[in-house]
């Protein structure tokens, strides 16, 4: 009579392996600084002239430290604004802090950073994506503001899925985010929450 | 947060826990060292960046464990392999493990774990060696616990057939 378990332990057990603690902190410690630097700095005139620093909170603050325009440094989670800004058939109640519309289309709208250098709104590499379809929804289900939300984390992209409210056009409504920028789950789903789909949305294939 | 203390926490939690994540990770990855320490590298790399989370999380392991299976996941679905890498050098594998004690279990196991397919291979270490429940299980896959016994029932089946060699009397531990 043979274990399972026990065939899967003997099976692992290389015996001891090194304990590369140091490795994994200077890689973890590079992964944390390329994230914020790549969500967290953006120009105060390019918020001024998307007129949102108005909207600025949380833990968001100005560095006036260093030589040159003064920037706006985010801490340690990535914050939402109140907006009401609609884009083809999308209305967003809320955007992040430093982030801008880049494309809309029936499909969905693309997100991006303000200066974000790769300015087409058809790649989503480092980009928020809201799509409507209508496929199944998959992943980890969680309960937020009444409505059953499902998230898929720990990809180079992960998403929060919801079904569109009663008066939308029927299906799902997504937002895809780069698992970079550092946003949690909770936080995209208050985003997601403040998204309505209008009658000109068309469902996304794949 | 001060960085200080993640990055006392956080080495920590890597010594409590990166051997048996390693270990996991071998599973999943059938055998294939440097697989398996990308795996455990990108797994670790994410609880860090996302450390404050991990800390509300209910169960830090089960987070981490939760990143390791995505990251296999993932894996398997890239056509190709070419993650980015942080060192320098990458680890040579063949100086990392010493000798299996029993390279023919070793072999026949990892040769039947990888006749699965790769949800089912993750349902096999979830359960039967990390020992999550059902229910633990369906969340760090991130599907229904219906979809975590059918799939393991059909990975059982195939592993039964599969370590005949090994032997023939195959029990599998209770878990609710």
């Amino acid at each position: 009579m043979t274990d399972l378990t026990d065939l899967l332990d003997r099976a692992s057990d290389l015996g001891e392996a090194p304990m590369p603690v140091a490795d994994d902190l200077t890689r973890a410690r590079a992964a944390l600084r390329s994230r914020r630097r790549r969500q967290g700095l953006v120009t105060v005139g390019s918020l001024c002239a998307l007129g949102i620093i108005a909207g600025l909170g949380g833990p968001a603050v100005l560095d006036r430290s260093t030589e040159g325009s003064p920037r706006v440094i985010e801490t340690e989670e990535s914050q939402l604004f109140s907006a009401d800004v609609t884009e083809g058939p999308y209305t967003f109640g809320k955007l992040p802090v430093g982030w801008e519309v880049q494309g809309s289309y029936p499909q969905g709208v693309t997100i991006a950073p303000v200066g974000f250098p790769d300015q087409h709104p058809a790649s989503f590499i480092g980009k928020l994506v809201i799509m409507y379809d209508q496929n199944p929804l998959y992943g980890e289900p969680t309960e937020y503001n009444g409505r059953e939300f499902y998230s898929r984390t720990g990809g180079d992209a992960d998403t929060v899925r919801v079904r569109t409210r009663a008066g939308e056009p029927e299906g799902v409504v997504s937002v895809q985010y780069p698992d970079s920028a550092g946003w949690d789950v909770e936080t995209m789903m208050e985003f997601l929450d403040a998204v309505e789909v209008g009658q000109g949305a068309l469902p996304g294939l794949g | 947060m001060r960085t200080s203390d993640r990055d006392a926490e956080f080495t920590a939690f890597v010594t409590a826990r990166r051997a048996r994540l390693l270990r996991a990770a071998r599973l999943l990855a059938v055998g294939d060292e440097a697989l398996a320490e990308d795996l455990v590298q990108t797994t670790l790399t994410k609880v860090y960046v996302a450390w404050p989370k991990v800390q509300r999380a209910d169960d830090p392991v089960r987070y981490a464990h939760r990143m390791l299976t995505n990251a296999f996941i993932d894996e398997t679905r890239r056509a190709y392999r070419g993650r980015e890498r942080t060192q320098a050098q990458p680890a040579d594998p063949a100086n990392l493990v010493a000798e299996p004690a029993d390279p023919t279990l070793r072999d026949t196991v990892m040769a039947a774990l990888a006749g699965l397919a790769p949800q089912q291979r993750a349902v096999v270490v979830l359960r039967h060696w990390l020992d999550l429940d059902v229910e633990a299980t369906a969340q760090a896959l991130g599907c229904s616990t219906g979809t975590v016994k059918s799939t393991n029932s059909r990975a059982l089946a195939h592993l039964r057939t599969a370590l005949a060699d090994l032997t023939d009397d195959l029990t599998i531990r209770s878990t609710s």
